[in-house]
């Protein structure tokens, strides 16, 4: 493992990293200060209907947005388009490194993003939870740990394209038509689940197609609930997902690093 | 023990309109090639293929005795190489290289690395983005050379320099020469650099290698005939490397200056350089020009 190469990684996304920390904070103090509100302040005298959606709604906003945001950051670590653009990664085929090293040090550093977006987001939630006199909430941790993964999988494989294409401009092109095909399926699933879940409902319960109108809290939770399980299963199939991701993706890097410029 | 420091044979590589051909060329040992030619020659896709950045259609190549291919890692531990530009991240320190270069090199001499800093003036707690190229230059050089390596591969990196810098660094790669085992692969189209330290030349023009051997035998056995319309119709054409025709006359480059004073007694022949060589052997194909 060539330490000297992981910490030239980290000390290019240096100031990123403080600007994190910076904007995490912000966020926190952000949601600590609506959380007390809530308990002592003018929220606190919110009717009984909009509190809970409001409780509901900062449950799930303050620990999972910086988690979003921290992941999207560490996404910068062990970014190459960087090194294509400064020539280092022309120097550094010059170096007694082999292939599997320059990748392993690249992996090093984008599963260290990975951790310490999961660490930081825990720490976030335990102090929400904290707060808003809650257990530790599992369910939202799940979600964080979701989301951290899925981007981190985003990470090494953008890593694989740009060794491939060997420019920037060719990977956000390529990962711009690959993530809008990805994005645009996914929303017409997630549509047509939505609408095949509300008809079935609507016909269970009014013995017709469902309307906008008919739509009660009911279904509502019962597609959460659906939904739900759909996330807790996830999260025991993450591991799995991950580590094959990385494997794969991995060997798939060296041989593109080993493949020299024709 | 190996003679030369690098062996290119018969190198060829083919691109969409440009093909390196058949390239072959020695970098003896202890010893600075000049490796010239005019911009998109092939100098730099020559050393890719040295290098292994680039793959090759065919050929071999030997660095240091090793194959550059099967033996990439333990040629690299020995070798260093200097690009045109500094390809380090403008937001490092230069003492963030020295950190970087210790886990790369087993060989990284941090001592040295500080004495060279401190030779050269570099800041060591300044960020590289605000090193002028000069600083910039200096300070790739100081990294090639704190590691003890056995070959130094430069491409084009005396370009853009001014002369108080490019003197300072020759005189760096003269001083690093005082070890015998050590040797230089310097390629440039500033050939007064090469004039002044350089033991032998390799001349490439459009892929391909129009003249390689010590420098001085090159400068030495060549010389320009300086001669009028009529001289010059009179002169052997293969005696000829090219001629350049102007109004005034004609200069005609001959690549055995000795005969062709004795066959052309009557004509003005002058000794050359280095730069006159490369331009007259680019237009060889052409024999005449203006």
């Amino acid at each position: 493992m060539r330490k000297g190469l992981i910490f030239r990684e980290f000390y290019l996304i240096k100031n990123t990293l403080i600007i994190v920390a910076v904007t995490n904070a912000v966020i926190m103090i952000l949601g600590i200060l609506v959380r007390m509100s809530m308990d002592f302040g003018n929220l606190a005298k919110l009717e009984a209907e909009s509190f809970k959606e409001l409780d509901s709604a900062t449950r799930y906003i303050f620990p999972v947005i910086p988690a979003v945001f921290i992941s999207a950051s560490f996404s910068l670590c062990g970014n190459i388009t960087g090194d294509f653009k400064s020539n280092w990664m022309r120097y550094s085929y010059t170096f007694p490194v082999s292939a599997k090293e320059q990748v392993l040090t690249k992996y090093i550093v984008i599963f260290s993003g990975l951790f310490s977006s999961v660490v930081i987001s825990t720490v976030n939630l335990a102090v929400f939870c904290s707060v808003s006199h809650r257990k530790f909430d599992t369910f939202v941790m799940k979600i964080i740990v979701i989301v951290c993964v899925v981007w981190n999988i985003g990470i090494i494989f953008e890593t694989l394209l740009t060794y491939i294409l060997k420019s920037k401009v060719k990977v956000q092109a390529t990962g711009m038509a690959v993530f809008t095909l990805i994005y645009f399926s996914s929303g017409i699933g997630v549509l047509f689940y939505i609408k095949s879940f509300f008809a079935k409902r609507g016909f269970d319960i009014f013995n017709d197609s469902i309307k906008d109108s008919n739509i009660t809290n009911k279904e509502f939770e019962e597609m959460w609930h659906e939904v739900s399980l759909f996330i807790h299963r996830a999260t025991y199939c993450i591991p799995f997902v991950l580590i094959a991701f990385y494997v794969i993706l991995f060997f798939l890097t060296v041989k593109a690093v080993e493949r020299r410029e024709k | 023990m190996f003679e030369n420091a690098i062996e290119v044979k018969n190198l060829t590589k083919k691109y969409d309109g440009f093909t390196l051909e058949n390239v072959s060329f020695n970098v003896p040992k202890g010893s600075i090639m000049g490796f010239i030619g005019q911009n998109g020659a092939g100098k730099t896709t020559t050393i890719k293929a040295i290098l292994n950045i680039i793959q090759r259609d065919s050929g071999e190549i030997k660095m240091l005795g090793l194959d550059n291919v099967k033996d990439e890692l333990e040629i690299k531990e020995q070798i260093a190489v200097v690009f045109d530009e500094l390809p380090i991240s403008e937001v490092l320190k230069p003492k963030h290289i020295s950190t970087i270069m210790r886990d790369v090199y087993k060989q990284w001499d941090e001592k040295a690395f500080r004495e060279y800093t401190e030779r050269f003036s570099l800041p060591m707690n300044k960020k590289i983005g605000e090193f002028s190229k000069g600083m910039k230059m200096k300070l790739q050089i100081a990294t090639a050379l704190s590691h003890h390596a056995k070959l130094l591969v430069m491409d084009e990196a005396t370009t853009g320099l001014d002369p108080v810098v490019r003197n300072e660094i020759l005189d760096i790669f003269l001083e690093y020469l005082q070890d015998d085992t050590n040797s230089i692969l310097m390629s440039s189209h500033i050939t007064s650099d090469l004039d002044k330290i350089a033991d032998s030349i390799t001349l490439i023009n459009k892929g391909k290698i129009l003249l390689t051997g010590y420098k001085d035998d090159i400068v030495y056995s060549h010389g320009l005939l300086k001669c009028t319309g009529e001289q010059y119709a009179e002169i052997d054409k293969s005696d000829i490397v090219s001629a350049r025709v102007s109004d005034v006359g004609v200069s005609a480059m001959v690549s055995d200056i000795n005969s062709a004073k004795k066959k052309y007694s009557g004509i003005v022949a002058d000794r050359t350089n280095l730069e006159e060589i490369m331009l007259y052997y680019v237009h060889k194909d052409k024999k005449e020009w203006s």
